[in-house]
């Protein structure tokens, strides 16, 4: 049982890692709005 | 608008750094403003003046914010850059942002700068840097070497190469 948590937590992270990875190969005008629209969202966080 | 600014000659060189620099590399992050870290001509003779940027700017009809020159409705920070981050716009690299050149800090460069600062917010940055680009080794250890970075990026990745 260990080993199939182990084994699912191993392949949640590497997910994670190539699912960033691939952010990161946005081009960086669309990083960019995406970035704003980021702030935009916690500064109403923050203002609530 | 820097690239004018740097052809009217108020701004000997420039890069983009902090959070939008280290975004060209990562995946998208949150960042409340754009920090434009800047060499100027007549630096050396004491106090930095930024008068005559600010002047032009605002000549130019550009809003401010506190500190930021809003752009786009996107703040801009002018930060004069210190012997690090001169290293950094010396070796910047060239890039195309909506059709006009500009120039955005290495990666190598950005990691040293952001371990220089040392706040969570900046290690995040550079872990971030480190598993999502590629980066030239023996560039950054140069430069970690230089600027007496070594322990702290030690510290930091637990690289015993650092």
């Amino acid at each position: 049982m260990d080993s199939k948590i182990k084994e699912e937590r191993q392949r949640i992270f590497t997910g994670k890692k190539i699912y960033h990875k691939k952010l990161a190969e946005l081009p960086f005008e669309e990083k960019i709005k995406i970035s704003r629209r980021l702030a935009k969202v916690a500064k109403n966080i923050k203002e609530r | 608008m820097i690239s004018n600014e740097k052809s009217e000659r108020l701004i000997e060189d420039y890069a983009i750094g902090d959070g939008v620099g280290t975004m060209y590399y990562t995946e998208p992050i949150t960042t409340y403003d754009l920090d434009i870290f800047i060499t100027i001509k007549n630096e050396g003779q004491g106090i930095i003046l930024l008068t005559p940027i600010f002047e032009y700017l605002k000549n130019k009809g550009y809003k401010w914010s506190g500190e930021h020159v809003i752009l786009d409705g996107y703040p801009v920070q002018f930060i004069v850059a210190n012997d690090l981050e001169k290293d950094a716009i010396k070796n910047a690299r060239d890039i195309t942002y909506q059709g006009v050149k500009t120039k955005v800090m290495g990666p190598e460069h950005l990691i040293a700068i952001l371990l220089k600062a040392g706040r969570g917010k900046d290690i995040l940055k550079v872990r971030m840097i480190l598993e999502q680009y590629t980066i030239d080794d023996k560039r950054l250890y140069k430069i970690l070497t230089r600027y007496k970075l070594r322990e702290k990026y030690k510290k930091v990745t637990g690289n015993a190469n650092g």
